[in-house]
């Protein structure tokens, strides 16, 4: 390294001239590193997860709960293997018809909610609000179908404690009934803080009630 | 002017989607015998079973590419969420062959 020259000479001011020039491009140089960097991050914050549409939080739920519904059908499942007439005995008491009912309410407020996802991404916000009222509308109904079941079996006497198949069924529906419930908070909410990854991650939460259906209604109400 | 039906759009594929499932909802009700069967404890059957169960997985399968978009979603997330309805599906067969 070269040393400097004496303070009192002439050269010593262009040295300091250039020593500053240097540290300048230095510092210059990392915080382009940094900001390079900093802009990266978010594209790779999740992981394999920022493929999914949506809120990746979203996409975690939704994968707990697949996980919480698998469990509780493979219990279903053993106790069935285990114990198949009640279980024919005790699903005969169901309304399998308003099950059925039920399932196509809910597809068809699924429809709604992916018909305001692409109102949203055209940015036709009062029609995404619409489709998300015609979702919400849909969602109630399912709800009034499964208090409506919930009194009929009240009124034959037939509670959670009835037997394992009730317990099981009780469970289950109410689990995911507490979801309908809470996705349609969640659209309410949505639908005034409007932004493009809110309604998506709505819309996701909402798919993900119709998902867990479509596979409790065959299971609890028509295999036997 | 001539009716035409410009499939591409993402507003038809949905209610095409949802045209599906609710047709296949249709099927598994009448597979799955529900009509005027309450109190009806015959057994469904195994190709009955296997058909509801494969309509099931057919509409979990539409809803997870139409309406939650996995469409768009890597290879490995589709086969993953397909590949885990698949696993529930299968195991509802098996417990109903075994009981």
């Amino acid at each position: 390294m070269q040393n400097p020259p004496d303070k009192d000479s002439d050269l010593y001011e262009i040295y300091m001239a250039e020593q500053t020039a240097e540290q300048k491009a230095a510092q210059s140089h990392q915080s382009t590193a940094v900001q390079q960097a900093q802009s990266l991050a978010p594209e790779s914050a999740w992981g394999p997860l920022d493929s999914l549409p949506g809120n990746p939080m979203m996409w975690i739920l939704i994968i707990s709960e697949l996980m919480v519904f698998g469990l509780l059908l493979a219990g279903y499942s053993i106790t069935f293997i285990n114990e198949p007439d009640l279980f024919r005995e005790s699903q005969a008491q169901l309304s399998r018809l308003i099950g059925g009912l039920n399932t196509l309410i809910l597809i068809t407020s699924g429809l709604f909610a992916a018909l305001a996802n692409e109102a949203s991404k055209e940015n036709r916000h009062t029609l995404m609000q619409r489709y998300l009222l015609v979702t919400a509308c849909f969602g109630i109904l399912f709800l009034l179908l499964k208090f409506y079941e919930y009194t009929d079996k009240a009124a034959l006497g037939i509670s959670i404690e009835t037997n394992s198949f009730y317990t099981l069924f009780y469970l289950m529906t109410g689990f995911h009934a507490a979801h309908v419930i809470f996705g349609l908070a969640i659209l309410g909410l949505v639908s005034r803080y409007s932004s493009r990854e809110n309604i998506q991650t709505a819309c996701a939460f909402w798919h993900m009630v119709d998902l867990i259906w479509l596979i409790l209604y065959p299971v609890l109400y028509l295999v036997r | 002017m001539p009716f035409s039906l410009n499939l591409s759009a993402p507003g038809t594929r949905l209610l095409l989607t949802w045209a599906l499932m609710s047709g296949l909802t249709v099927i598994s009700i009448i597979s799955g015998d529900a009509l005027e069967t309450q109190g009806d404890t015959v057994p469904l059957g195994l190709v009955s079973v296997i058909v509801l169960m494969g309509a099931t997985l057919f509409k979990c399968r539409l809803l997870l590419l139409d309406f939650l978009e996995l469409r768009s979603s890597s290879a490995g997330w589709r086969r993953g969420f397909i590949f885990a309805i698949f696993l529930i599906a299968a195991m509802i067969t098996g417990a109903y062959m075994l009981a």
